[in-house]
């Protein structure tokens, strides 16, 4: 059983950027495009900082899912976190900055308004589904980060 | 093991679960808030499925449903083989995304499901095959490791 506590704080500093990265308005809107990306992103990120403060160890697959995994979370709970005072101080000013764009188009501008005044319920029922989708996602990030990018650490086992 | 490929496989299926004409309307805009932050959704680029917008872009569409297929359906192949395939997956997408922005072409949804589809379906089969690869073969135990 691998315990995701060791791959702390790695995956609270990548994974964390990657979902304040996310949830910050018009940043985040810009990139919304690649944010799947953004939380493997975070997942990679976080590999990189762990073996490069572990260099004497390597992963195997199960350990980089894990701590892609874990990474994921992270990124959802401070998505869903950053995104909660974004929605209630300035949810309906984003809305209506959006609602007034000539350059999007309408799904977009609709999408965007929901993103920023969903209800109470919708915004708690999001969380466990983001954290299941950001898991999954960073699962995966941390999978193709080890085949990839950080194949001279992989454990071959 | 199975457990978890079943709940990643139903995880990333959601926006086309929550597409389907069965789901609530409660649990259909839950997803579509919860897919929010991921997606551009513009215009054009988005499938209507039984008369609305999919939550996701075509292309993430494709994307996800390639992963939920993975994650329940992978194929027997080397890693040499699952890295050729993500390699082919990638430049196969990334020509689609430049020459459907530099207006060569008009943004086509079969081509961004299939692109996303078999990107999706390479990184979750290649990751179920090594999980199971790693439980079928013992560790070596001239491995080395610390911690």
């Amino acid at each position: 059983m691998i315990d995701p506590r060791r791959f702390l704080p790695a995956v609270a500093i990548g994974g964390g950027a990657a979902g304040a990265v996310i949830a910050i308005p018009l940043l985040g809107d810009a990139l919304r495009c690649c944010f799947c990306i953004g939380v493997m992103a975070g997942a990679g990120a976080s590999m990189k900082l762990w073996l490069d403060t572990h260099r004497a160890e390597n992963l195997t697959h199960a350990e980089a899912m894990t701590l892609g995994a874990s990474s994921g979370l992270v990124s959802a709970a401070v998505t869903w976190v950053l995104s909660v005072p974004v929605r209630m101080g300035f949810g309906e000013g984003l809305a209506g900055f959006y609602a007034s764009s000539t350059v999007l188009p309408d799904v977009a501008r609709a999408n965007l308004q929901a993103l920023y005044t969903p209800s109470v319920g919708m915004m708690i029922m999001a969380l466990p589904l983001q954290a299941a989708l950001f898991g999954v996602m960073g699962a995966v990030g941390g999978f193709v980060a080890l085949e990839t990018a950080f194949k001279a650490r992989k454990d071959a086992a | 093991m199975r457990g978890l490929r079943a709940l990643a496989a139903l995880v990333a299926a959601l926006p086309w679960v929550a597409a389907s004409s069965l789901a609530p309307s409660w649990f259909r805009e839950g997803v579509g808030v919860t897919f929010l932050p991921l997606c551009h959704h513009w215009v054009g680029r988005v499938l209507v499925v039984g008369g609305a917008p999919m939550c996701v872009c075509s292309r993430c569409a494709g994307v996800y449903a390639g992963l939920a297929a993975g994650f329940a359906l992978s194929a027997p192949l080397a890693t040499g083989t699952y890295r050729r395939l993500l390699a082919v997956a990638v430049a196969l997408a990334a020509v689609d995304v430049v020459t459907q922005d530099l207006g060569v072409h008009a943004p086509w949804h079969p081509a961004r499901l299939a692109t996303g589809a078999l990107l999706g379906w390479t990184m979750a089969a290649w990751m179920v095959r090594e999980t199971l690869r790693a439980r079928w073969s013992p560790r070596s135990p001239a491995s080395p490791r610390c911690g």
